[in-house]
């Protein structure tokens, strides 16, 4: 594959944006996961923080410790330093079945989706549930996650309209990919149910479960069983199965 | 010992708890938080002789009544400065001074064009648990501050132990208020943006609206939307503080403390650390141009602002220089040995 070198931004004056491309497969976002543990193992004094996103890893920093063109040059000797392109997935990846009731009032627009996908509610079930999703990015609200990419058939625009507040555990789709979200947001994604499981939850012990590379396999259940499994996670159980992916 | 600290009689607007902000947690969706305007956070710990990092209540439009419980609290008022009484008595903002148990505090509006967001510093800060590390609201996700909201009526605000007993003091402020011209480094997907949109950019003279809230802030100008050269659906992205979006309607806005932590609108320029405090405390229908600078100016622009944050304690002074002042000090409860040890330092 043909790939432009990555880029470095100034993002600010306390930021270099390391942008591997617009592009969203998976060897972008191997790419962007081994870097960011790259860049957080070297333990550099000045660096804030880090955040990968789909396509990118943001290196915040603060230039009175660290001088932004010295950390440039550390950022650009690290990016030669190998083919990052060719990144293996990050180890430790988790496979997470997550149970989701579709339609309903949880996913109000289930029908408009089926709709526009030329397909029966059954079948825009079945699809989404078929292949595992890759986790690629948590972003826009705490324990709000990016997977992708689903098929072709599922290259839907956002909605026109902005729903103001989807409750936790919403899980909605657009541009091929599926957002779950952890907490109310708005959002223009088409909301096609919802689910137990959060991603981020103070009461639990562990408030973040999700990382970027694991994978989620949606799996339909029904109102009963949502409201047994929602008991349970508010007594602070995951209720997603979980297994290594070797 | 008994509980000691402010209940809040009447809220006012969108009054939150607020310290410095809870970085960190970007990669897992977290918004930064912390107050829009640090440099008043640093200036009431300042006046009260305390840490940085202890928490406020940052007030928004209305202020609000406080009334002190459990015994004497220390407090100071810092930001944007509101109406500000006690027990119908004027105070002064920028100044330190006693709650006496039973006394109201009754902050009204804003005074016009002192700016958006105003601070009342309790001695001890506000004894609210560290979520992720902090003690900012975290108004969306609904946790941190008091219960992750705004202040209401009845809520009580505990302060933390209170070593320090100064009060009567305030300080001179080193920064100019409403600048005319914010600094900004160009933005990530500037590159996105004509040359001739660019200048037009920072040619044009741009007025804050009231579309603000924690998030960002909208502005409007004269002229033709912001456009960039070929249609844009970014995938989204990272964002950072001070970022200035160009959405699809082509007009600006910047991002402030409760910003979502990545977003998918091109972002033309990002203001410089330093500009931003005062860029957010604009009232609406201030005017301002943004004037690029070079990212080694931002640094020293940067350089100067710790400078500024890290002189105020040393820059507290005492109030009392006049006949004026001693009126004042009687009146709000800071005659009668409560300050008289320190009034020497000077």
């Amino acid at each position: 594959m043909i790939s432009e070198p990555p880029k470095l931004h100034l993002a600010g004056d306390t930021a270099w944006l390391v942008d591997f491309g617009e592009r969203t497969d998976d060897a972008v976002n191997n790419a962007v996961i081994a870097f960011d543990a790259h860049v957080r193992a070297a333990g550099l004094a000045g660096i804030v923080e880090t955040a990968p996103t789909i396509r990118s890893v943001l290196v915040r920093f603060d230039p009175l410790v660290l001088a932004p063109e010295r950390l440039a040059e550390r950022l650009q000797a690290w990016l030669t330093e190998r083919d990052w392109l060719a990144s293996e997935p990050p180890a430790g990846r988790k496979r997470w079945f997550v149970p989701v009731h579709y339609g309903g009032e949880d996913g109000p627009d289930l029908a408009e989706v089926a709709a526009r996908l030329g397909m029966s509610e059954a079948e825009v079930i079945a699809d989404h549930g078929r292949a595992a999703q890759r986790v690629r990015m948590l972003g826009f609200a705490p324990g709000f996650v990016y997977t992708g990419m689903l098929g072709e058939a599922w290259a839907l625009p956002r909605r026109n309209q902005v729903r103001a507040a989807v409750p936790p555990g919403s899980i909605a789709v657009a541009v091929r990919q599926t957002v779950l979200t952890s907490t109310t947001v708005p959002t223009g994604w088409w909301v096609i149910g919802k689910s137990p499981f959060l991603a981020f939850d103070l009461e639990r012990e562990r408030p973040f479960l999700l990382q970027a590379g694991d994978e989620l396999v949606f799996e339909a259940i029904g109102a009963e069983e949502a409201a047994t499994l929602l008991a349970r996670a508010h007594a602070g159980e995951a209720v997603a199965r979980v297994e290594p992916i070797a | 010992m008994t509980a000691r600290g402010l209940i809040v009689r009447q809220a006012g607007l969108a009054a939150s708890v607020q310290d410095l902000g809870r970085p960190g947690y970007q990669r897992q969706g977290v918004a930064e938080g912390g107050a829009v305007d640090p440099r008043a956070l640093v200036a009431g710990a300042a006046i009260l002789g305390q840490a940085p990092d202890l928490a406020a209540v940052e007030l928004v439009g209305m202020g609000g009544q406080y009334e002190a419980f459990g015994g004497a609290v220390r407090v100071a008022l810092t930001g944007a400065a509101f109406k500000a009484s006690l027990d119908g008595r004027p105070v002064r903002w920028n100044t330190s001074f006693v709650i006496e148990p039973g006394q109201v505090l009754a902050l009204g509006g804003c005074e016009p064009d002192s700016g958006v967001y105003g601070y009342l510093h309790l001695g001890g800060g506000i004894e609210v648990p560290r979520v992720l590390g902090s003690r900012s609201t975290h108004l969306r996700a609904v946790f941190g501050g008091h219960q992750g909201r705004l202040l209401r009526a009845g809520d009580r605000l505990v302060a933390g132990p209170d070593a320090a007993g100064k009060v009567g003091l305030t300080f001179d402020s080193p920064w100019e208020e409403h600048p005319k011209v914010v600094r900004v480094l160009w933005g990530v997907q500037a590159g996105e943006f004509a040359p001739a949109e660019r200048e037009r950019f920072t040619a044009t003279t741009f007025t804050v609206t009231p579309a603000r809230d924690r998030m960002g802030m909208k502005l409007d100008f004269q002229g033709a939307p912001f456009v960039t050269e070929r249609s844009l659906t970014l995938i989204s992205d990272a964002v950072v503080l001070g970022d200035v979006q160009i959405p699809g309607d082509g007009k600006p806005i910047v991002l402030l403390a409760d910003r979502q932590p990545t977003g998918g609108y091109p972002r033309l320029a990002t203001v410089i650390t330093a500009d931003l405090p005062a860029l957010a405390q604009l009232p609406a229908g201030a005017r301002f141009r943004f004037q690029p600078v070079s990212e080694a100016m931002a640094v020293e622009a940067l350089k100067r602002y710790r400078h500024e944050l890290g002189g105020l304690a040393a820059a507290v002074r005492p109030v009392l220089r006049s006949l004026d002042d001693v009126a004042y000090l009687l009146s709000v409860n800071l005659i009668d040995g409560v300050i008289s040890g320190d009034m020497d330092d000077q």
